[in-house]
């Protein structure tokens, strides 16, 4: 059977435009996102001095509750092997001016598995701001001593008041 | 209206005897309109399925661990699920493919293509477990026995790759030619519970379908579709058929040494829309006969309430043929070929046929329009095996035509006797009919002498 | 709205109660017998106490088990079933050790006393696992397993929450089937708190296996974080997860 010209160039054509038409199709088919990002800045002030692009490290070793906000501005925070990446909160003045959390990954799509970094939350602001009610933090299990240093102890004390 | 050549010999009365008249379904031209809709719409299918993976994530992430073989496996997974898809509906023989590719066309794609699927969807299976043990950092081993043992409907598609990857080894010719063809023919129709059995997993795992309903549903109306027309016209309709025109053997009559005619008689045979050229899966209902399925070509157009087929003796079925009793109820499946008159597109016309090829140039002669002055070489043996000559004489004398005759021995007789007989070969449409030596031999010559592809026509028979 | 801490099983469990219907008197009265029952359950189930029935089953100290323990034992064989194995509480070192899953287990079983007093609304958090009687529904944050300072995930929650990791003081989670342990943290929301801490501590071993079967259980949902610090969970968690920024952007603070 020999191949007929007329028949192959169709069967091209029609493949590319199937093929393009999946393309075009990428916002409705593309990966269910779970988790709607935000991304614009609710105000348009400058991120503060100390801003994105410095590496900063965010470990403290006082107990958190005592210290209120005060402007931390926050560029990148750890590096984790697959490249830096942004924690979107500029803070000024205790007020937050954007925030950016990735999507959750989840498991409906295995191929989805490979890659979404856990963007920290800072308790920080998510604390002391209106509007949240954090009640308790859950995590590994703390020693009493530890206790004194955890977040959980920072909001028994904020429900002491 | 002519004499019809072709009289059943025994006491049978006239007036039960009736052409189909110019109008019938039997003349029908098979649709190029069906067959491009379904050739086109077979391509962007598959150029969709492709795009799927480039969107839906798999592809944005190739760089990372485990990330390109997830896409790759994603890829040939859609590729090869959706060729399985094209094999099934070729299988099913729908007649906007058969009627212009013709069964021998629909076969030999679906013989060509079949590597593809299984390569395919082996290297899915394989990628995929690849991908998923770099992203767990695991062996690729302790990776398989999870997703196996976890994955949801994995065990059942594992099962179904088992059955695709034997069906695919034993396919292979150096293995193939050692089993007896109906064993091999059982085991590959295995494949359909490989496809159903593989079924779940796609929708329930792949990137491209899991939390969009959208293409859930489009895939399952697509082999929904695909099955749809294995059972129709592989089950449905032959029975239908069958059972319309409830055919019964007639007479068996001899042509000539080891050639015999069956004379069928039916029902309706006026609603059976034949032409000629074109040849039935007959399958006789007795005993010994009943479970196979042997295609023949009709040696003449239907005369209601006759049909005749002639067949000649060279394996045990045929034999056996020669010798099938009066009576013996036939189910049909077909009618089946694209080497008719409708393929003809120019005014004249050669029929080239050797051996028992004449009985399809036969029949087709029929559907030859009176004024088409049509050239028909016959090519034998000996003058002894010569069968339906002067019937095909007779039709080519009534149209105008040429008729010839070449008696003698491959070597006596070269081909290119036959492009000196027929000067103006270049220009016609040339049909050639016969065992697959003499077609491959007539075509070569034919496309020597510079007849376009799409003016030959060629019907094989293996013998 | 009545906050309480109580050092008991060695770690602090904070108690948030709503006073709503009740007299201050009355939840201070709850909270107390819910204390007690911890401490009983402590001097049954702690390991460091060697005159604990579970030291004493331990050391291969014979004799019928309370109901207590058989409860805690049956808890055990069903979380080891449904976890296919990988949380298996007989297969670490020094026998049979329910430690993981009694920490939820007693702090459920106070919540029940607060519930029997007449509370309608309250959350009992032990050491970092938290269980709640619902009212209108709690907010947890969950601790970030590599910035102190951080959570990870903000859920909603009305039944309970459990984490498990390796970050807070070093311990190390043992993979029953020898091999490694697959993430630095893993938390499991919904259900009861016993059966959550279970579930977290094999989410933790096993990762994505694990995460596959809780996928397929109904009302519970998880995710971890491997040592990449990258997350994986059900697909139900963003129902169940906070969105921050839509609640965040309010009036300054003074």
């Amino acid at each position: 059977m020999r191949t007929n010209k007329k028949r192959v160039s169709t069967l091209f054509g029609a493949i590319s435009v199937g093929f393009a038409s999946a393309l075009a199709l990428h916002g409705p088919l593309g990966p269910s996102s779970t988790h709607r990002a935000i991304s614009s800045p609710t105000t348009t002030a400058p991120p503060r001095a100390g801003s994105p692009g410095t590496a900063t490290t965010t470990t403290t070793t006082s107990p958190v509750a005592s210290s209120p906000v005060s402007g931390t501005a926050l560029g990148r925070v750890e590096n984790y092997g697959y490249g830096q990446f942004a924690v979107q909160v500029s803070v000024t003045n205790s007020h937050i001016v954007g925030l950016s959390v990735k999507s959750l990954q989840t498991l409906e799509s295995y191929s989805q598995q490979l890659e979404q970094q856990v963007v920290p939350i800072l308790k920080n602001e998510v604390l002391q701001a209106q509007g949240t009610r954090i009640s308790a933090v859950s995590g590994a299990t703390y020693t009493s001593e530890a206790y004194a240093y955890s977040v959980q102890s920072a909001l028994d004390q904020l429900h002491f008041k | 209206m002519e004499a019809s050549i072709f009289y059943p010999k025994g006491p049978v009365s006239r007036e039960r005897t009736r052409r189909p008249g110019a109008g019938s379904r039997a003349h029908r031209a098979p649709s190029h309109v069906n067959f491009w809709a379904t050739f086109i719409v077979g391509g962007l299918g598959f150029g969709f399925v492709l795009g799927l993976p480039f969107i839906d994530g798999t592809f944005s992430e190739y760089h990372l661990s485990g990330g390109l073989a997830m896409f790759l496996g994603s890829f040939t997974g859609m590729a090869g699920t959706y060729l399985a898809l094209i094999m099934v509906v070729l299988a099913s023989r729908v007649p906007a493919l058969e009627r212009v590719l013709g069964q021998n066309g629909v076969i030999h794609w679906h013989r060509r293509l079949a590597p593809w699927p299984i390569v395919l969807i082996t290297a899915h299976a394989l990628l995929l477990t690849l991908a998923y043990a770099e992203v767990a950092k695991t062996g690729v081993l302790h990776e398989a026995g999870v997703i196996i043992n976890t994955y949801p409907q994995m065990l059942t598609a594992t099962v179904a790759l088992g059955i695709m990857v034997g069906i695919g080894l034993i396919s292979i010719r150096q293995i193939r030619v050692r089993i007896p063809r109906e064993n091999w023919w059982l085991i590959h129709l295995l494949m359909y519970a490989a496809l159903i059995l593989a079924f779940a997993h796609e929708i329930v795992l792949g990137p491209s379908f899991v939390k969009h309903p959208v293409t859930q549903v489009s895939w399952i109306i697509a082999w929904s579709l695909a099955g749809a027309c294995v059972l129709t016209y592989r089950v449905g309709v032959p029975i239908y058929r069958s059972r319309r025109h409830q055919l019964r053997v007639f007479d068996v009559q001899s042509e000539g040494p080891d050639v015999v005619s069956v004379i069928l008689e039916g029902r309706q045979l006026d609603r059976l829309a034949v032409s000629g050229g074109q040849f039935f899966e007959w399958r006789f209902l007795t005993r010994g006969m009943w479970w196979q399925a042997h295609p023949f070509s009709l040696s003449a157009l239907p005369l209601p309430p006759y049909l005749r087929l002639t067949v000649q003796g060279v394996g045990d079925f045929t034999k056996a043929l020669a010798k099938v009793k009066k009576g013996t109820a036939v189910a049909i499946e077909g009618p089946y070929g694209s080497f008719t008159a409708f393929a003809a597109q120019r005014t004249r016309v050669l029929i080239i046929a050797g051996g028992v090829g004449v009985t399809a140039a036969r029949s087709l002669l029929e559907d030859l329009p009176l004024k088409s002055r049509p050239v028909v070489v016959l090519r034998v043996r000996s003058e002894a095996e010569s069968i339906l000559a002067k019937e095909v004489e007779e039709l080519v004398r009534i149209r105008k035509g040429n008729f010839h005759q070449l008696i003698g021995s491959r070597s006596d007789v070269a081909l290119d006797s036959i492009v000196r007989l027929v000067p103006d070969m270049a220009a016609r449409d040339v049909f050639i009919s016969g065992s697959e030596s003499f077609v491959r031999d007539c075509v070569a010559m034919a496309e020597e002498v510079g007849v376009p592809p799409h003016a030959l026509h060629q019907e094989a028979y293996s013998i | 709205m009545i906050a309480y801490t109580e050092e008991v099983m060695g770690t602090v469990v904070s108690f948030l109660v709503d006073t709503e219907d009740l007299s201050d008197d009355q939840v201070a009265r709850a909270i107390q017998r819910a204390c007690e029952e911890l401490h009983r359950l402590d001097n049954r189930f702690s390991t460091w106490k060697p005159e604990s029935e579970l030291s004493r089953h331990r050391a291969g100290d014979g004799g019928t088990p309370s109901e207590l323990m058989k409860e805690v034992i049956g808890l055990c064989e069903t979380a080891r079933d449904l976890t296919k194995g990988f949380f298996d509480p007989w297969s670490l070192e020094g026998g049979f050790d329910p430690t993981g899953l009694v920490k939820g287990w007693a702090a459920e079983r106070a919540l029940g006393i607060l519930r029997e007093e007449g509370v309608t609304a309250a959350l009992v958090n032990a050491g970092g696992d938290v269980c709640v009687l619902p009212g209108q529904g709690y907010t947890v944050g969950i601790q970030h397993p590599l910035v102190r300072e951080a959570f990870c995930a903000v859920v909603n929650t009305n039944s309970s929450v459990a984490t498990s990791g390796v970050y807070e003081r070093g311990d190390h989670l043992t993979h029953p089937f020898g091999g490694h342990v697959a993430a630095i943290s893993a938390t499991v929301v919904g259900g009861s708190l016993a059966m959550g801490d279970a579930w977290a501590t094999a989410l933790a071993v096993a990762g994505k296996e694990v995460l596959y079967l809780l996928e397929g259980t109904e009302g519970i949902e998880g995710f971890f974080i491997n040592s990449s610090g990258a997350m994986f969970s059900t697909s139900g968690m963003a129902g169940i997860t906070v969105d921050l920024a839509e609640r965040l952007t309010g009036p300054t603070l003074p």
